[in-house]
């Protein structure tokens, strides 16, 4: 053999692909031990464009027509996975960090690279100030503003369609409960306000909640998939405490109409209703509230999860009052996210760290995403302000930090599979929100803009 | 028939010596004193010439005062004395010694019952001492007197009926009696007559009856009780009244005498009573007595010699010599160690200056050789470098290491003279000195701090940086004065332009700002036309506000709204005040001083000396027992209130003057800010347990936090009231969060 010999070490490999479209046939091949994603990815389309002219006539029909659509734009940009983990260095590299045997014959999976996140060509409205949060509906996405208002704005070019001035002091955080069109946003002045969302995009106050302690709001969330037409809002404050409320719209249907009618720019009149907690814990953590979750799989939609500035994420079961979990970190807990698909958290920290939390109670969901041995390195040049899981694919999160950037993540790879500019350099510059949603990124931050970036699968 | 009893010696009259030494003056012996017998032990006959008046009469009364003591303490001594005499029987008739050990050793406190017989004056023979059990009454010592001894021939009667046989020579002086000598009676037993008289005659056995003849006639003799048998000479004989009071006295253990006075009365011979008449009454004081005794004066002026000689030492003061001479010179002509004295440990235990012993030659090395190694050779470079050496330095002094083909070809040592003549100045005329060197490892006197990195968290990196805004020539205000609210969410700032700013401190968001411009007069600081806020304080409750005009202080309640002066007459110029966490004291700090005022007392607690020349800024640990104060002279100094007056430990790591210093409420930490543009981290524990100092240590120097503008870093420091995080603000005009990473 002529193994001794470096320059002519193989590896024998399979190539897989994830997505079916690039399926090819699965065949050992003898690769260099010294290849490259990039020497992979011209094999892989090689191989691609090959089976597609020899085997179109055997292929399934659909898929031979997208690829001959393709195929036009010359080469895919493939990202290559052994082990579930991305290839970023060479084989052998890979092969002797992960101690697997060169004897055997490996299998590489392959899927299509993420484009870079584009940003829009328009120039997007420019706001009275800071943008501190975003939330995204069916068809709207809101934005939560310094100076004390909330807007809608259209998902494509962002224009505001409807602004809503409910805070005394400046609005920070947004909940939005797609069950009810019900819009929750918390601020400086201690109040929670919660307003109904027309088709139209028109905002009506709909409700004004207190919680006892006066205290800033700091994170809202709404308990998805509450029957009875109710719905279940969870509110952090600044001290730690968390209040629950239960919200039926029936009974703030004359408040939608009377402040329907000021929906203008001016301060609407306070919302008649201004209904306490119904249940409030005295202090789920000992700082501030950083980020509120409900869970998201149907069975535990009662398991709260929360993040704070103490540095733990704890989980509290709503239902029954109890605390469930409480994982505690080293860091202060500056952001979380919730997937959608499973029960993973990630969580932004001051230090510019990103972590993943795993705070299922068996270890395995079908279908999720392994967390086990995924750590995200530290790429973010300052404190992480806002991150977002894509609710279309599973691995995928993106991060805004104050020192300008969105980075996007894929969860098996340890570093930011992109990084884009949403806010000019500068000391001023702060990404403070990002959302998923409509197919695009919305960043949101300091230069009082609200930026969509759109992500596509493909590469072009 | 003649009685051949001799009558009762006259003993002494109590006191008074008998005047001549007679063969029948017997000595009384008292019952059982010490001085008697020694005194027989002195002199082997019984004749008491020698002794004094004043020695027979303390004899005398001592043997009365033992009797006394006897009587006393005899039931407890019985069984013992009882047991003395079963063992020693007959067989104790021994030596002189014996018995005066005998008498000797029982004189204190034995009852003895033995009777004793002391030899007459001629007898030489040893006194037989004679024990004998005695059952029932009589106990008592009894010696008997010579008196008792002539009446031996008479039958005691009752329990004592054995006689005690008395080898008594001088029976046989006397006139009419049997004479036969001291044998034993029974030998006479088988003829009619009991023996012979001193002529010759015979005497007669007398005639027995039979028992009921002698009851019939004890009953008709009225002195029948008081007659006994003298078996010697075979007659019956009535005791005198005198001879029964002996024998009761001897019985009850007296001294046999009657006419022994047991209690003299005591004459006092030597009195304290000057003597007030008499020869010696009047005579006057001698004249030497008031004159200086010519033998002390001799005596004194010997010692005073000794002691100029030197001839005083312990031996004559502790009495173990009794001369102070010493002894005489040795003016023999022995040989002697002329070099004594010169060995080194006789040298090290000289007095005066410590022996310094001479260096010791270095032994010979290879590089003496005439063909050394070749490492010991130097090279050209080397030899160089030697020679600019001090030849003290060089390695082999003025040797150079050469190489010889062989041991023929080396010459004469060009410095043998040399060397020898610095060794004989080494030896003889150098004055040495010992060389103390210090074997210390130097890191062991470094205190051993924990490491910084065991004492995480603590603020080690840049988080955030708030942002004034800019003038309009681009420049930011100096940020002299920063302060969080206490649950951390705000973070207010005072510039040098005089705005108030209220940033949010999770984004650094500027929500408020306040120009307090307008307020004029009420803002402390310069004639400028913007004054610079100089002080901020986050407390809901009561605020101070120091150096409101020249040296005051002033207390401001904010619930009232009131104002109150606490100080009439401030000392010194006041540069900055705060409150005790937890007591009403108010730490006031002028430029050297801190002084403690007790607010409800209205007293000075405790004045706190800082060492320091300008304090710039204080603060109150969160226990309320340590103090902090930063000084211009680039000092920090800490108090610990409860040890005293003076600084713990003064902390000197800036480069530049101090301009604050902060307590992490929370957690053990402090800052501090200076000139140079740094903040230093400490770790700062403070133990509740009282026997334990604070830890101090010094974990992380913020470099160049805030760049040095106009001679001014760093003006500011603050810890966030929950997080280990401290804020800080400078000269450039900007505000930093740090964080711990």
């Amino acid at each position: 053999m002529e193994d001794s010999e470096p320059a002519s070490h193989k590896l024998r490999i399979t190539l897989v692909s994830v997505d079916p479209r690039y399926a090819v046939p699965a065949s050992d091949m003898a690769v260099p031990a010294s290849i490259r994603p990039s020497g992979l990815n011209k094999l892989a389309n090689y191989l691609v464009s090959g089976d597609d002219e020899s085997g179109s006539d055997s292929g399934s029909d659909d898929e031979s027509g997208s690829n001959s659509a393709k195929k036009p734009s010359s080469s895919v940009a493939f990202d290559f996975m052994v082990n579930n983990k991305f290839l970023r260095t060479t084989l052998a590299g890979f092969v002797r960090v992960h101690n697997l045997s060169s004897e055997s014959v490996i299998t590489v999976h392959f899927l299509p690279k993420l484009s870079k996140p584009s940003a829009d060509q328009t120039p997007p409205q420019v706001l009275p100030d800071w943008v501190s949060g975003l939330a995204v509906s069916g068809a709207f996405v809101f934005s939560s503003c310094y100076d004390g208002s909330v807007r809608a704005h259209d998902p494509a070019s962002l224009a505001v369609v409807a602004a809503l001035p409910c805070h005394a002091g400046a609005a920070k955080t947004l909940a939005y409960d797609p069950a009810l069109s019900l819009l929750a946003s918390g601020g400086h002045d201690h109040v929670v306000l919660v307003t109904s969302v027309s088709a139209k995009g028109k905002l009506a106050a709909a409700a004004r909640l207190e919680a006892d302690e006066r205290r800033s709001v700091t994170a809202l969330a709404f308990q998805p998939g509450v029957a009875g037409g109710k719905a279940v809002l969870a509110a952090g404050d600044f001290d730690g405490c968390l209040s629950l409320f239960s919200l039926d719209p029936s009974t703030f249907e004359s408040a939608t109409s009377s402040s329907s009618s000021s929906s203008s720019k001016k301060r609407p009149a306070p919302p008649p209703s201004a209904s306490g907690p119904s249940s409030s814990t005295p202090s789920l953590h000992t700082s501030p509230i950083s980020s509120l979750h409900f869970s998201a799989s149907p069975a535990s939609s009662s398991l709260l999860f929360s993040a704070s500035h103490d540095c733990s994420v704890r989980v509290w079961d709503t239902a029954t009052s109890n605390p469930v979990q409480q994982l505690n970190g080293s860091r202060v807990v500056s952001c979380m996210a919730r997937s959608e698909q499973n029960d993973i958290l990630a969580t932004g920290h001051p230090d510019a760290h990103i972590k993943l939390w795993d705070v299922r109670q068996g270890k395995t969901a079908a279908g999720g995403v392994s967390t086990a041995d995924s750590t995200l390195q530290v790429s973010h040049r300052a404190y992480v302000s806002g991150v977002s899981w894509d609710p279309e694919r599973p691995h995928n999160l993106s991060s805004c930090s104050y020192d300008g950037t969105v980075k996007t993540w894929d969860v098996r790879c340890s570093l930011p599979l992109h990084t884009v500019r949403a806010q000019a350099k500068g000391d001023e510059a702060k990404g403070l929100a990002v959302c998923y949603g409509h197919g695009a990124l919305y960043a949101a931050g300091s230069d009082c803009e609200v930026k969509r970036f759109g992500v596509a699968a493909d590469t072009n | 028939m003649p009685k051949k009893s001799k009558p009762p010696a006259p003993g002494k009259p109590s006191g008074k010596p008998s005047g001549k030494p007679s063969g029948k003056a017997t000595k009384p012996p008292p019952p059982p004193p010490a001085a008697p017998s020694s005194e027989s032990d002195g002199e082997s006959d019984g004749s008491e010439s020698i002794g004094g008046p004043l020695d027979d009469e303390e004899e005398e009364s001592d043997g009365a005062l033992e009797y006394d003591s006897n009587e006393e303490v005899s039931s407890g001594s019985e069984a013992e004395a009882s047991d003395d005499s079963d063992d020693d029987g007959f067989e104790d008739q021994g030596s002189d010694s014996d018995s005066a050990g005998g008498s000797g050793s029982g004189s204190d406190s034995e009852p003895e019952l033995a009777v004793v017989a002391l030899p007459d004056s001629s007898d030489l023979e040893p006194p037989r001492l004679w024990s004998r059990k005695v059952s029932g009454l009589s106990h008592r010592t009894a010696v008997l007197s010579r008196e008792v001894e002539t009446t031996r021939d008479l039958a005691v009667r009752g329990h004592t009926q054995e006689l005690l046989q008395v080898d008594d020579l001088s029976s046989d002086d006397e006139a009419g009696g049997n004479a036969i000598g001291k044998v034993p009676l029974h030998w006479y037993d088988e003829y009619e007559h009991l023996g012979y008289r001193n002529d010759g005659s015979r005497v007669e056995r007398p005639e027995g009856g039979n028992a009921i003849d002698q009851v019939l006639e004890q009953t008709d003799d009225p002195n029948a009780k008081y007659t006994v048998y003298d078996e010697l000479n075979g007659t019956k004989r009535v005791l005198t009244p005198r001879e029964i009071e002996i024998i009761r006295r001897i019985q009850s253990g007296a001294a046999p005498h009657p006419e022994h006075e047991a209690n003299p009365d005591h004459v006092s011979y030597f009195s304290s009573i000057p003597e007030m008449s008499g020869l010696n009454a009047d005579r006057s004081e001698p004249k030497r007595r008031f004159q200086p005794s010519v033998r002390d004066k001799r005596l004194v002026g010997k010692m005073l010699q000794a002691l100029k000689d030197g001839k005083i030492d312990m031996d004559f003061l502790e009495g173990k010599k009794k001369t102070m001479q010493p002894k005489s010179a040795e003016t023999t002509n022995d040989p002697f160690l002329m070099w004594r004295g010169d060995e080194e440990d006789e040298l090290a235990a000289r007095k005066g200056p410590a022996h310094i012993a001479a260096p010791k030659m270095d032994p010979p090395t290879h590089a003496e050789s005439y063909r050394p190694p070749a490492e010991y050779i130097p090279t050209e470079k080397e030899l160089k470098e030697w020679e600019e050496l001090d030849p003290e330095d060089r390695p082999y002094g003025h040797l150079v290491p050469k190489e010889f083909p062989n041991l023929r070809s080396v010459g004469a040592y060009e410095n043998a003279v040399r060397d020898r003549f610095e060794r004989c100045l080494d030896l003889y005329l150098c004055p040495r000195s010992v060389k103390k060197r210090l074997n210390i490892d130097p890191e062991s006197l470094v205190p051993s701090l924990p490491k910084a990195q065991d004492l995480k968290p603590y603020p080690n990196a840049r988080c955030l940086k708030y942002l004034t805004p800019p003038r309009p020539d681009g420049s930011r205000p100096r940020v002299r004065a920063v302060t969080v609210s206490p649950d951390g969410q705000w973070l207010a700032s005072g510039a040098e332009d005089g705005v108030v700013r209220l940033f949010e401190v999770q984004t650094g968001k500027l929500v408020r700002s306040w120009s307090l411009v307008e307020f004029g007069d009420a803002v402390e600081g310069e004639e400028a036309p913007c004054p610079p806020v100089a002080a901020l304080e986050w407390n809901p409750q009561k605020c101070v506000s120091p150096k409101a005009d020249s040296a005051a202080v002033l207390i401001h309640q904010l619930s009232k709204g009131a104002s109150q002066q606490p100080f009439s007459k401030s000392k010194g110029e006041v540069t900055c005040a705060c409150f005790h966490p937890l007591k009403p004291f108010l730490f006031v700090a002028s430029q050297s001083h801190v002084r403690v005022y007790h607010l409800i007392k209205q007293t000075l607690v405790k004045k706190l000396i800082s060492g320091a020349k300008q304090i710039v800024d204080i603060q109150v640990h969160g226990s309320g027992d340590h103090v902090i104060v930063g000084s211009l002279d680039k000092k920090m100094s800490w108090f610990d209130l409860d040890l005293g007056a003076t600084p713990y430990k003064t902390l000197k790591y800036h480069e530049k003057a101090i301009r604050a210093v902060a307590f992490h409420p929370r957690y053990p930490l402090m800052a501090s800010a200076s000139d140079d543009g740094n903040i230093h981290i400490f770790h700062a524990t403070v133990y509740s347990d009282l026997l334990r100092n604070p830890l101090v240590v010094p974990v992380k120097v913020l470099r160049g936090a805030h760049d040095v503008t106009g001679r001014l870093g760093a003006l500011g420091v603050v810890f966030h009231p929950r997080l280990p995080w401290c804020f800080s603000c400078g000269a450039d005009g900007q505000i930093v969060c740090w964080q711990d990473v």
